[in-house]
Order: C-alpha cells, then sequence, then structure tokens
C-alpha cells in the first residue's frame, strides 16, 4: 500500500464518482463484516460502513489511483468505529500494550501453557460459532488484528497503516491475539469435554 | 563457517537453541510475511525441534480454522443502494 498524503489531486465530479464505484463499493461485503465484527450489531454496522463510504468521498482527492483502496477505508471504518462508536457503547478500556507486549516478549520461553493441551485435531473439530465465540470475547483490538490478518490477509505492513501502530506491535499484537484465542478454545473445549 | 553460524549449530544439536526467537518467525512464516532466508533459517530449526514442529501445527491449524469457519454475513439488500444515492446528492 502506498499512500500519499501529500500528492493530492482534483478529481472531477464524474472521475470522483466512476473512481468511487470502481474502487470503493467492491469492498462493500468485506466493510460491513469488518464493522460488524466490530460492533454485533445490524444497524450500527450499517450506520459505520455509510459513515465510512461517505468520509472516503469527500477525502477522495486524498486517494491516489491504482493503491489500496481495500486497506484505505478499513483504516477509516477502524478510526471511525474508535473515535465515534466505541465511546457510545460500553466496550472495556484499552489494554496496556506495554505490559502485554512485555509479557510476550520476556525470555521466558514456556509461557502459556496453552499450547500442550489444545491439539491440532480439537482446533480442526471446533465448528464456526465455537470460534465465532472465542473472536468475539477477545478485546477489540485483539480482536481487530484476528480479522485483518486472517480474515481479510492484509501484509503485517497494510496492518500497521491501517492500525496506526509500528510493524512490532503488529507482530506482538497477532501473537498476543493468538495465544487468547486459544485460551479461550481451549477453555471452551475443556467445558465441552473434548 | 562463521563463529555464529558454528555456535547455531552447536545450539541446534545440543537442543540448547532459544525456541524464543523462533515465535516471530514462525508467525511471520504462516502469515506470508518471511523472506525466503528467513524460511530456510526457521526449517532447519525444525528439523530438531519437535516442540517448534507442533507450535507451527497448531498456529497454522488455528489460522485455517478462522479463514475457513467463520463465515461472512449477507450484506444488508437495501445498504449498497442508500450509500449510492447518499453519494449522488453529494457535491464535492
Ligand atoms: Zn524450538
Amino acid at each position: 500500500m502506498e499512500e500519499d498524503h501529500t500528492g493530492k489531486q482534483e478529481y472531477s465530479e464524474k472521475e470522483s464518482k466512476q473512481l468511487f464505484e470502481a474502487e470503493f463499493m467492491p469492498h462493500l461485503g468485506a466493510l460491513y463484516n469488518f464493522a460488524f465484527k466490530l460492533t454485533y450489531d445490524e444497524d450500527d454496522s450499517k450506520d459505520l460502513v455509510q459513515d465510512t463510504f461517505m468520509k472516503a468521498y469527500r477525502f477522495i482527492n486524498s486517494f491516489q489511483r491504482g493503491t489500496n483502496a481495500k486497506a484505505w477505508l478499513f483504516r477509516i471504518l477502524k478510526n471511525s468505529f474508535i473515535n465515534d462508536y466505541r465511546k457510545k457503547s460500553k466496550q472495556p478500556a484499552k489494554v496496556d500494550y506495554q505490559e502485554v507486549e512485555g509479557f510476550y516478549n520476556s525470555k521466558d520461553t514456556d509461557k502459556p501453557a496453552t499450547t500442550t493441551d489444545l491439539r491440532v485435531d480439537m482446533v480442526k473439530n471446533m465448528i464456526g460459532d465455537e470460534i465465532t465465540n472465542a473472536l468475539n470475547s477477545l478485546d477489540v483490538d485483539f480482536r481487530t488484528v484476528i480479522i485483518l490478518c486472517d480474515l481479510e490477509g492484509f501484509t503485517y505492513e497494510e496492518m500497521s497503516k491501517i492500525l496506526d501502530v509500528p510493524i512490532g506491535t503488529v507482530r506482538s499484537r497477532i501473537h498476543r491475539a493468538r495465544n487468547l484465542l486459544k485460551e479461550r478454545l481451549s477453555t471452551y473445549a475443556a467445558k465441552m469435554g473434548y | 563457517m562463521g563463529v555464529k553460524k558454528l555456535i547455531n549449530n552447536v545450539r541446534f544439536k545440543t537442543g540448547m537453541a532459544n525456541c524464543a526467537e523462533y515465535m516471530d518467525l514462525i508467525h511471520d512464516v504462516i502469515d506470508d510475511q518471511a523472506t525466503p532466508d528467513q524460511e530456510v533459517y526457521l526449517r532447519r530449526h525444525l528439523k530438531m525441534c519437535l516442540k517448534c514442529v507442533d507450535h507451527l501445527n497448531l498456529e497454522q491449524e488455528l489460522k485455517m480454522a478462522i479463514k475457513q469457519k467463520i463465515v461472512d454475513r449477507a450484506v444488508p439488500s437495501d445498504l449498497a443502494e442508500s450509500i449510492r444515492t447518499k453519494i449522488e446528492n453529494t457535491t464535492l
């Protein structure tokens, strides 16, 4: 993704609308699903997606044709969610990443013993709802990296731009998110008597 | 053979390699973010370390399960039209 905030161009009204239709609208489904996984609410998701598209259109002159429109839209949606929607909802406060990253980067190799009691077969046998519930139970920042990385396939660099954090932070957040997810799945599996 | 390589070889053979340093690489590899050289470097360790092989397999399965088992919701049928209408009525 090459995002250039300085290289503004002037699209005509007609060009803007064509660009909007060709570059932005194809990502409607992915954006709606991203919004839904952040809000769990159909109406909030619709609002969030509409806001995102309106903002994208209003700032279309800062969008460079041929660059990664999807990442650009995801970034706008994520920022709108943080700024507007999260305030309204009762999302828990942000976790302290310093603590989290310190935990992950510690030299201790045998950290969470979660991998040992959660076998590959069990993950394979999990049904979609179980994985969805485990994902939904994660703090929104951890949920977001899993969505961006595993569901949408963005690169670390793209995620770093979408989330406004350095690549190193993206990395440690993914690891932490996956470890948490495994913990949740493992707890779930134990409860179900796997 | 450089000293660093030699030390690494000894560590591999004696099982003293620090697995923590491979954790990042495991995620990089499953996320397709590693260079071919880095991948070779990891594979070399995997030949000696079952613990990391297990870890890689589990991470890979988890990623695949997320991809395959979390299904997309259908976009509400009126959403695209309502966005297009708003855009039509917007002048820049
Ligand atoms: Zn190892």
